[in-house]
């Protein structure tokens, strides 16, 4: 090294560390659930079966704001509408026939992303002892993504392809002392 | 005529992992003592290191808050190259270190800390026939021993309010409730200490190690509350012509509100009961989207 800064100030501004974890996943799936019928097993509903183009991911609703894992959430469940004078078109989704399992994780919703990072500096303060600081902020750049598990999929739902849950934490920070020997 | 050539035998002693197997079809990695206590690990849990590998998705262990997805409860979390959670195998010194219960790859049943870590092992897939019962990660974790030098440490580890975010859906409530954008508190300690050393030397070693975690944090929960104008004792219903239309005794509800309506109006809990499932009543402020919101409603 060139330039040697005094002792003092070396213990102060030299030998910082910084260290940190990346995690990046691709979008995790997601299934439509039709709430109104049982068509091959008495206990759980099926899955519905896409016949047109779903567009899925993360979008708001124009109104509130509120994040929905469909642009238009009504127009998916619209072909099965069960509203008297309007026939079920049966598209973008329909209801499994009988013998039919559905459609399981047809739709994608979003995916993990985080980064981890650490900042730490070493004193050593003889041969044998070494005092640690570390400052560990979690999720550094406070990044939201939503779950897919928490969306409201039944096709019947009031509050179908909404969002209620976050796949990551919010930022949270650490700062750790550690003396070894 | 002789010449002199010089004769040079390099030895490498590493202590890293091998970067190529050339032996067998495993896949996987060790991460050592070093590399461990020097990365940021949220929750000081050992088998968190397993989501180091490539392959295995990884959601974050539970923050205090109910939005979250949780590590240690979502089969999701630990799937490694596409087998299911509860096909992982985590071994501590060799021995069974799995929770039967409830099956997740990243909680072993006897908890071990960072600190008594010596070394972490893992395979994701084409484990070989010793460490292979099952189709998911073989996770092999390995403690601490004492050596002949008198060796330990002593550590703290502190969160506070002071520097944590908000969770997503607590900000947005109390944004629209008018409250301040106020994250839940939050105050972590862990700390603890470890020890080793010989008995006899080069034969009888110790390792001792405590680990405390001292935890105040609050949990945030939605629910579903009554409305303003039902807190006042009006209770509304849809009419087959579907109109919204107030409940009251056979007097005009000209002002939208019965007449000696207490704020405090103990209802009757049947009728208290209907209502509550009545969607006209209740603003949803429940585990969905905090704002009254209307899409949808009356289906």
């Amino acid at each position: 090294m060139a330039w040697r800064p005094a002792t003092g100030l070396n213990e102060i501004i030299g030998g910082w560390q910084l260290s940190g974890l990346g995690r990046w996943t691709s979008a995790l799936p997601f299934s439509v659930v039709d709430t109104r019928g049982f068509t091959n097993n008495f206990l759980f509903n099926d899955f519905m079966v896409r016949t047109g183009p779903v567009q899925s991911g993360l979008f708001h609703d124009p109104v509130t704001g509120a994040p929905i894992a469909f642009p238009n959430p009504v127009a998916v469940v619209a072909g099965v509408s069960i509203t008297p004078d309007v026939p079920a078109t049966l598209t973008p989704l329909r209801f499994a026939h009988p013998g039919e399992a559905g459609s399981r994780n047809a739709f994608r919703g979003q995916g993990f992303f985080g980064i981890d990072a650490s900042l730490a500096k070493t004193w050593k303060v003889n041969e044998r002892v070494a005092l640690k600081f570390a400052w560990d902020v979690f999720n550094v750049t406070n990044s939201v993504r939503f779950d897919t598990n928490s969306i409201d999929n039944g096709s019947d739902d009031g509050g179908f392809g909404l969002y209620s849950g976050t796949l990551t934490n919010p930022r949270v920070q650490q700062f750790s002392l550690r003396l070894t020997f | 005529m002789l010449s002199v050539e010089e004769s040079r035998t390099t030895v490498e002693v590493s202590t890293e992992a091998q970067t190529i197997n050339v032996t067998d079809a495993t896949i996987g990695n060790s991460v050592g003592n070093t590399t461990v206590e020097a990365l940021p690990m949220e929750g000081r849990n050992v088998p968190d290191l397993l989501s180091l590998q490539p392959g295995v998705l990884y959601l974050r262990q539970k923050f205090n808050n109910i939005s979250s997805a949780n590590r240690d409860t979502d089969s999701r979390s630990g799937a490694v190259a596409g087998a299911r959670s509860d096909q992982s195998n985590v071994t501590l010194d060799g021995i069974d270190n799995n929770d039967q219960r409830q099956g997740y790859a990243f909680t072993g049943v006897l908890r071990s800390t960072l600190d008594s870590l010596e070394e972490f092992r893992v395979t994701t897939t084409d484990a070989n026939a010793d460490s292979g019962r099952s189709s998911g990660a073989q996770v092999v974790l390995v403690t601490k021993s004492g050596t002949n030098q008198l060796h330990g440490s002593v550590y703290e580890y502190n969160r506070n309010a002071a520097a944590v975010a908000n969770d997503f859906f607590n900000k947005t409530a109390e944004l629209q409730a008018g409250l301040p954008n106020k994250p839940g508190s939050l105050i972590r300690n862990t700390f603890g200490a470890s020890l080793g050393g010989p008995i006899k030397h080069d034969k009888l070693f110790y390792f001792l190690n405590y680990e405390g975690q001292r935890t105040a944090e609050n949990k945030q929960v939605f629910q579903s509350v009554p409305t303003q104008s039902f807190r006042e004792g009006n209770l509304k219903y849809v009419d087959t012509a579907g109109n919204v239309v107030t409940l009251c005794s056979g007097i005009s509800v000209s002002s939208g509100k019965c007449p000696n309506a207490s704020p405090k109006d103990d209802l009757h809990p049947k009728l208290h009961r209907e209502s509550l499932e009545s969607e006209t009543e209740l603003c949803a402020v429940g585990f969905r989207y905090p704002a009254c919101h209307q899409h949808n409603v009356g289906v």
